[in-house]
């Protein structure tokens, strides 16, 4: 993913590989299960198993057949032997020689060999002379080749590490420290600082309370002047009311004082007072009088009337009585 | 060299300028393993001042709405832990006020993974240290006491976040808090909780105790004998967050009279 390899195919044919160089994973003894995709262990390669160390020369070659098991090679080497019979068996031969005729093998090479059994060796023997006393041999100095150079350390040329790394200790040791330092210092600062919030907040509350508290009493006191207040200026109405009513009630009586008789004899003056039995005589007794008299009148008034009407048919027919007499008379006197 | 050596959770940083940009270059890409790598190598850099400077600078900030609304919860769990990070400095919470970055936020309050949770709690309870943010965080405030509610027994830690974070909201504006019911909840978690939980609730009892409202509402509420029962805790600052609120609530004149009741 980081370190990706390409591989392609020209189009001529050609294959060509490319990969950034990249370190190599060490690879256990024993391989895990599932190894996972993004842990990439890196080994050192100086420990790694695959890479062969030291003289080549010294090892043995990696045997074919690894068998430790001896059991295993005996059957390993029944194997082979049957294999090999068996190879023998399926080998065609030449037919059976037919009777009377004897097969023989024969060279058919244009030299002929002898094949025996025995190998022809002879022996040599060689022996070298008695070894005769010589000198040591003397020491091989070469030719000498090339220019002569001579180096020396002189004092205080040697690379003294203790020396050349005091500056940069010191440069490290003192940006750690001084780092160290304004961090310390800055949480103090801020320690300091709330601190100083916790002390404000509590004068802040302190004196919230009490202002809270003369607010309370002054809304208290206040409370209680307006009730006062006002109490007194209901006792003050109450009284202007009862001083009032009491004046009131003085002059009404005074007012009043005179207007009884006054009304009474008014009223009496009205006729409201009267005395009952001549009150009933005026009122029942005098009109009934006076409509019996009336009656009694209109009788006689009736009684005279009918007689005026008596006379006054009387008087007619004796009018028309005389005059018919006289008309007689006068048509009978001539 | 050093990134021969490889650390299998981490992505590869860029040298110098580029670390940054080359980083969310990469988030660009949504891969949630890959962007869960480039998020471990940001939280190391966002360490330096410098960095943090170039990634407010830059602009970068809008990207990690999407990263949000991931499906994986490692992956907003990181992005959530960069967040807590960026809060740790000014710039950092200044960005994150003029961001949008708020209302996803508010939404990763009910996420399902418990440390993404606790990591919004730590950027919250960071944003809300400053004036600034815990105005901003105001409208949070009825959510914020929605949870405290719904708050179960094992989440001490993101209680006592959620607790702290409420306590510089409220002394900034008591009132949304209140208008939420506020003093019962407190009043409830009170009764059954850690030292840090203590702590925490009193001392939101004790911005809350300020306005008026809230004085009657922890007379009514029964919530004057827990509190003197606190007065012996053995924490110092539980005490004296309790003796605060007291001390807020017998400024009113049903305060003194509850409490001469409680101690007889």
């Amino acid at each position: 993913m980081a370190l990706p390899s390409y591989s392609l195919r020209d189009p001529n044919g050609m294959y060509t590989f490319s990969s950034r160089p990249r370190p190599v994973e060490i690879r256990s003894k024993y391989r895990e299960p599932a190894p996972e995709q993004t842990q990439r262990q890196y080994g050192n390669i100086m420990y790694d198993r695959r890479v062969v160390r030291g003289n080549t020369f010294a090892q043995h070659p990696i045997p074919r057949t690894d068998q430790s098991d001896p059991a295993k090679q005996q059957a390993f080497k029944r194997r082979a032997i049957a294999r090999r019979q068996a190879r023998v068996h399926l080998r065609t031969k030449s037919p059976e020689a037919l009777q009377g005729r004897q097969h023989v093998d024969v060279q058919t090479e244009l030299y002929l060999e002898e094949l025996s059994n025995v190998i022809e060796a002879t022996d040599t023997e060689c022996q070298t002379d008695e070894f005769l006393d010589k000198p040591a041999t003397p020491l091989f100095i070469p030719a000498k080749s090339g220019v002569d150079a001579g180096t020396q350390i002189e004092e205080g040329e040697l690379f003294d590490f203790d020396l050349e790394v005091q500056p940069v200790l010191e440069v490290l040791v003192g940006k750690t420290i001084e780092q160290s330092l304004l961090e310390v210092m800055e949480e103090e600062e801020l320690a300091c600082l709330r601190t100083q919030q916790r002390i404000f907040q509590e004068l802040r509350n302190n004196e919230l309370a009490e202002v809270q508290r003369l607010q309370e009493q002054e809304r208290r006191r206040r409370e209680e002047k307006v009730l006062r207040v006002a109490q007194q200026k209901e006792a003050l109405k109450k009284e202007r009311e009862t001083a009032e009513k009491i004046a009131a009630q003085a002059f009404s009586q005074q007012y009043l004082a005179g207007l009884l008789p006054s009304v009474f004899t008014s009223l009496k003056n009205h006729g409201y007072f009267y005395d009952p039995v001549e009150k009933d005589i005026e009122v029942n007794f005098l009109p009934w009088l006076m409509a019996e008299v009336n009656d009694q009148l209109k009788k006689r008034f009736v009684a005279r009337e009918l007689l005026d009407t008596i006379i006054y048919e009387v008087s007619q027919k004796r009018l028309e009585e005389f005059n018919r007499l006289e008309t007689r008379q006068d048509s009978s006197d001539p | 060299m050093a990134a021969a050596v490889q650390d299998p959770n981490r992505a590869a940083v860029a040298f110098g300028r580029q670390a940054v940009p080359q980083l969310f270059e990469q988030l660009q890409q949504r891969d949630a393993p890959c962007s869960l790598r480039v998020l471990t190598s940001l939280c190391d850099l966002v360490h330096e001042p410098e960095r943090l400077y170039q990634i407010v600078t830059g602009g970068f900030i809008a990207q990690l709405q999407d990263l949000l609304k991931e499906e994986d919860p490692s992956v907003r769990t990181k992005t959530c832990e960069l967040l807590h990070l960026l809060t740790s400095h000014s710039i950092g919470r200044l960005a994150l006020l003029s961001s949008s970055l708020l209302p996803p936020l508010s939404d990763l309050l009910d996420d399902s993974s418990s440390s993404c949770r606790r990591n919004v709690h730590l950027v919250l309870n960071g944003l809300a240290q400053m004036p600034a943010g815990a105005q901003a965080l105001l409208m949070l405030v009825p959510k914020l006491m929605l949870k405290l509610r719904q708050m179960e027994e094992e989440q001490e830690e993101e209680e006592a976040l959620l607790l702290s974070t409420l306590s510089s909201c409220s002394r900034l504006d008591p009132l949304p808090a209140l208008a939420s019911d506020g003093v019962p909840v407190l009043g409830h978690t009170l009764s059954h909780c850690s030292p840090s939980i203590c702590r925490e609730a009193t001392e939101v009892l004790m911005a809350l105790s300020i306005p008026e409202d809230g004085k009657r509402q922890v007379c009514e509420e029964q919530v004057l004998p827990v509190l003197m029962g606190l007065l012996q805790n053995g924490d110092l600052q539980v005490q004296t967050n309790a003796a605060g609120v007291i001390m807020n609530t017998v400024i009113i004149t049903t305060g003194p009279s509850s409490c001469l009741v409680l101690l007889r």
